[in-house]
């Protein structure tokens, strides 16, 4: 064995606690820097890539079979130039009762979930095999809480067929339930039998393509459909881009806060690394004029300590990086959850690759560069060095304190805060990090409530109908209720308008809307026929500014419309605008009402309010609360809640380390210090305030930091929703809460310091002494 | 006389494999202004002898008794108020806090027993004065010869006024000349009335401060000498009396 080898692995045998601590450190690291970089890859293009997987279909359409027949649909292949296709499968919107809810889902009769466009994932249960048997997807399931085995019953049709749930799939072609019109699956033979008597089955076609189209080629290939059949044949047509880009929107905003979190962790993390390394190479100065007194080269005294923290840090990784790596997993599935886009167990394998070089890549230069600066020291040097490592005189800062009067423990201790700068540095900057991202979280929280209490038509009850039921009888219903303050019928419309990328969504309210609680961040309500409300997107877009007009085309007849104020609407991604029904009736004389906002009067509970609506027509109406809470937020806490306990726990690292190195150090002094009469209590005293410093320095940076950080990232999302974020999703910060966020630098500090402290103030004067 | 330090059957024991007594059943008492000197061959248990008297190591068994205080009874808080109101310790190395000014080292004791920053500075301005320190004491120990910093390190012992003065070879680490100038001011302030307890291999500087000579071999006292109060003994009549070695 080598002089080299045979040092490094009597050193390790000596230094077991420097050894373990860096190893701990490096699973920290590691296991955060896996978890970030898992984070990252797998949320990065989670749709793309389940598209490919399931081989997603680029274009989507549905052909009445009254005017096309299945042969022809079939030939459309050709037509198109598709390089493959599924179906045609036939199709019909059923209305369905499950439990207390309703909902109308596109029934599919498909007897296979595979083939060579569009292949639907079973996530649980199986199949259809006979009649009665349904498949929903999973977003659907979830959300509505239905499990496998649940009855939920058809109301299209008198019979009211009861169907058995046995499966759940994700397909790739329709968005997450809520924000998405569902799709769910029966053997062929049965959609037939659920059609709305007057209505007719739908032919659906599932198209792919060589290479993925862009929205022109998609017009153009709707277009060729339209013309290459009957009039009226094709009824409906869904494109890739828009299922892409409602989860590519909410990856989005997932990512911003990824990423900004993934990179603080990854930074303390490389600051601690660097502080342990180079901590334990400044310790063994003495070790090193020893080795080069006896015939070490430079180079082999470098080889000897890069071994030194490379083997535990290898050892980290390989606890670290796993670790990492499964505790990604849990996030990953929540947030494929959030997304209704498959989960399942993924590591990319570039990924420990990575993660162990850049943490090696770190703890070799970190020791590199102070053990080559020791190993070219003459050994006198660096044996005198050892016994009394350079350290700096006070800084004016202890001195003031010593002046104000401040016990001499304390002034003391506010000294070995910086008595190695760039140690004490380094730490503060690591606890910043961790107030910053306690900080943030702590506004996304509040900004998350206060979407809760500003979003509109909290604790209303919406109520929709089938259009089995009259508008008329609706109004008449709710009218009759003793409980009914105020009810406003509802319609929404695409809306085209030249210079709009995508149709304009406009909603539109016959009734006093003025009460429906929506947010006018600039100018004021609507109040006359053809002004309107719109999200700050569709103002950007057309170059308008409040008080502007555009037009545009509902049911190809021309509007005018004027944005009179500016509300907070993420729908549409904020291309959208409310306006008054008059302005809807102008153009669409005949236009009805589907959805009713029912605000109530005081003291009614709207609960058992909406389930008696309900009951008066079981069949045919669906009322709820609105309760629009921060569900879909889910994802987002609970990342940064992981990613707030992960920096939490790298900061209190951090000055265990600095501490454990300071007080190492300073043992000769400390011992001088009980030998002329210092108290184990006042020890205690000193270190804690030494790290306190530190942390009372990361806690008053980490504040404005953390506060920048939330109206910077909340500004981005907002423009990711295509709205302005209102002043009371960002001024989210209790006055009171904000010195309690810098104390919580300080208690981590002192948690960091705990143990190195009762360390300090138990060692033994005649050891440490006897031993100089 | 006042006894002032009291040791019955001390032993000291180290485990390092098989225990071994640094201290082996040493008894002993010190008046009230006495000048012992402690001498005694490497690993004797000079050192160790010195610590359980400032209560910086308690002993295996016996008992210590300084000022009448049970020094092995107290807890580690009442050990470190003990030895800032009643011991001032000289190290063979000085030991001063290198990032402190000599003035700053020297206030440390009276500062950690809360004693008036005006007293305290009075006090250490008298002493830097009498121990020819005035001039340095904006300095840090590194600018310092050694002389000068066990000056200091004599100044921060005494900052406190304490009843009694360890001193552990205050002499090692000096020069003749700067060993001479120590000792001369150990002796002038035992003239005064400070007990002192010194360690030192050096014959010459216990014949010529000390009143009594405790000699140590194995960690035992092999011999206890009082001198003739004059300064005429000659380091021959110490080493005579130590057993097992001969005069030159």
């Amino acid at each position: 064995m080598s002089a080299v080898i045979t040092k490094v692995v009597a050193e390790l045998r000596r230094r077991r606690l420097q050894a373990a601590l860096i190893g701990i450190i490096v699973v920290l690291a590691s296991g955060t820097a896996t978890i970030a970089l898992t984070l990252i890859a797998e949320s990065s293009h989670p749709y793309d890539r389940a598209f490919e997987d399931q081989r997603g279909a680029h274009l989507v359409a549905f052909f009445d079979a009254r005017k096309a027949t299945s042969a022809l649909v079939a030939g459309t292949q050709q037509l198109l130039g598709a390089s493959a296709t599924g179906g045609p499968w036939p199709a019909v919107n059923v209305p369905f009762k499950h439990g207390s809810g309703k909902d109308t889902l596109t029934v599919v009769g498909r007897g296979d979930p595979g083939g060579r466009v569009e292949v639907l994932r079973v996530t649980a249960g199986r199949w259809v095999e006979a009649a009665g048997e349904i498949v929903l997807t999973r977003s659907f399931a979830e959300q509505n809480a239905i499990a496998l085995g649940d009855q939920i019953t058809a109301l299209s049709v008198h019979s009211e067929p009861s169907f058995r749930v046995v499966g759940e799939a994700i397909d790739i072609n329709e968005g997450p339930a809520g924000s998405w019109s569902q799709s769910a699956w029966v053997i062929p033979a049965q959609v037939d039998q659920l059609v709305i008597p007057g209505d007719a089955v739908d032919l659906k076609m599932a198209y792919r393509f060589e290479s993925a189209p862009t929205a022109d080629q998609i017009g153009r290939d709707i277009t060729k459909l339209k013309m290459g059949l009957q009039p009226g044949a094709v009824t409906d047509t869904v494109s890739y881009l828009d299922v892409r880009d409602t989860f590519n929107r909410i990856t989005a905003a997932i990512l911003i806060f990824l990423l900004a979190f993934s990179v603080f962790a990854l930074g303390a993390v490389a600051l601690i690394i660097a502080n342990v390394v180079t901590g334990a190479v400044i310790a063994g100065y003495r070790e090193i004029g020893i080795m080069k007194a006896i015939g070490f080269t430079p180079l082999q005294v470098v080889q000897i300590f890069v071994a030194q923290m490379a083997g535990p840090a290898l050892a980290g990784c390989l606890v670290g990086i796993p670790l990492g790596g499964l505790l990604s997993q849990p996030l990953l599935n929540q947030s494929a959850d959030a997304l209704g886009l498959p989960s399942g167990i993924s590591f990319a394998p570039w990924i420990p690759i990575a993660a162990v070089g850049g943490v090696l890549l770190i703890v070799v230069v970190a020791a590199v560069i102070p053990a080559w600066r020791a190993a070219v020291l003459n050994p006198a040097t660096a044996i005198s060095l050892g016994t009394s490592p350079r350290i700096r005189g006070r800084s004016g800062f202890g001195r003031l304190l010593s002046r104000l009067g401040l016990a001499r423990p304390i002034s003391l201790g506010a000294d070995d805060a910086w008595v190695r700068p760039v140690r004490g540095g380094l730490t503060a900057i690591a606890i910043l990090l961790g107030v910053a991202t306690l900080t943030f979280a702590y506004g996304l929280h509040g900004s998350f409530n206060a979407y809760h209490d500003f979003a509109p038509l909290q604790g209303q009850v919406i109520v929709e109908r089938t259009a089995l039921y009259p508008d008329a009888s609706v109004i008449a219903t709710l009218k009759s209720q003793p409980e009914t303050g105020n009810v406003v019928r509802v319609d929404s419309r695409n809306v085209s308008v030249s210079g709009a990328s995508a149709s304009v969504q406009g909603t539109f309210y016959d009734g006093d809307s003025t009460r429906l609680g929506w947010l006018v961040l600039k100018g004021r309500w609507f109040s006359a026929p053809g002004e309107a409300v719109a999200a700050s997107a569709l103002l950007q877009e057309l170059h308008l500014q409040l008080g502007d007009s555009f037009s545009g085309l509902i049911d190809s007849q021309p509007v005018r419309i004027r944005i009179v104020g500016i509300t907070f609407d993420p729908d549409n991604a904020g291309h959208a605008f409310i306006a008054d029904w008059s302005t809807l009736a102008a153009a669409a004389p005949s236009a009805g009402a589907s959805t009713y906002y029912v605000a109530l009067r005081p003291g009614t509970d709207p609960t058992a309010f909406a389930r008696r609506i309900q009951a008066t027509q079981p069949d045919f109406l669906n009322a709820q609360v609105a309760n629009f809470g921060a569900s879909s937020f889910g994802i987002l806490e609970s990342v940064m809640l992981a990613l707030v306990l992960v920096l939490i726990l790298i900061a209190i690292a951090g000055v265990f380390n600095t501490v454990l190195l300071n007080t190492r150090e300073r043992i000769r002094d400390t011992a001088v210090l009980k030998a002329v009469g210092m108290t184990p209590g006042q020890i205690l005293a000193m270190v804690a305030v030494s790290a306190s410093v530190l942390g009372l320095v990361g806690g008053l940076l980490g504040v404005p930091v953390g506060w920048g950080l939330h109206r910077g990232l909340m500004g981005l999302m907002g423009n990711l929703i295509g709205n302005e974020m209102p002043s009371v999703a960002l001024n989210v910060f209790n006055p009171i809460v904000l010195p309690l966020l810098v104390i919580a630098g300080l208690v981590l500090a002192i948690l960091g310091a705990v143990m190195p402290a009762r360390w300090a103030a138990r060692l033994s004067v005649a050891e440490v002494l006897h031993a100089e | 006389m006042t006894v002032m330090v009291e040791l019955t059957d001390v032993r000291k024991l180290y485990n390092g494999g098989s225990p071994q007594a640094a201290v082996d059943g040493v008894s002993l008492t010190m008046q009230q202004g006495e000048f012992i000197a402690v001498m005694g061959p490497s690993g004797s248990g000079k050192s160790t002898l010195l610590n359980l008297i400032a209560g910086l190591d308690r002993p295996s068994e016996g008992r210590v008794l300084v000022d009448a205080v049970d020094v092995g009874s107290l807890s580690e808080t009442e050990l470190a108020r003990f030895r800032r109101a009643r011991i001032g310790f000289i190290f063979q190395f000085f030991n001063l806090l290198n990032n402190l000014t000599v003035l700053e080292n020297i206030l440390i004791p009276a500062q950690l027993a809360a004693v008036s920053p005006t007293v305290a500075l009075d006090r250490a301005t008298a002493l830097m004065n009498g121990l020819g320190l005035a001039e340095k004491q904006r300095l840090l120990p590194g600018r310092l010869s050694g002389g000068e910093r066990q000056r200091v390190a004599i100044a921060r012992a005494l900052i406190n006024q304490p009843l009694l003065l360890l001193a552990d070879e205050p002499t090692g680490a000096l020069d003749s000349h700067a060993g001479e100038q120590v000792m001369e001011r150990l002796t002038e302030l035992n003239r005064r009335g400070q007990t002192i307890l010194l360690v030192t291999h050096d014959a010459k500087l216990a014949a010529a401060c000390a009143g009594r000579v405790i000699t140590l071999s194995d960690g035992r006292v092999a011999d206890d000498s009082r001198l003739k109060a004059s300064p005429e003994v000659a380091p021959s009549d110490i080493l005579r009396l130590r057993p097992g070695e001969a005069a030159p």
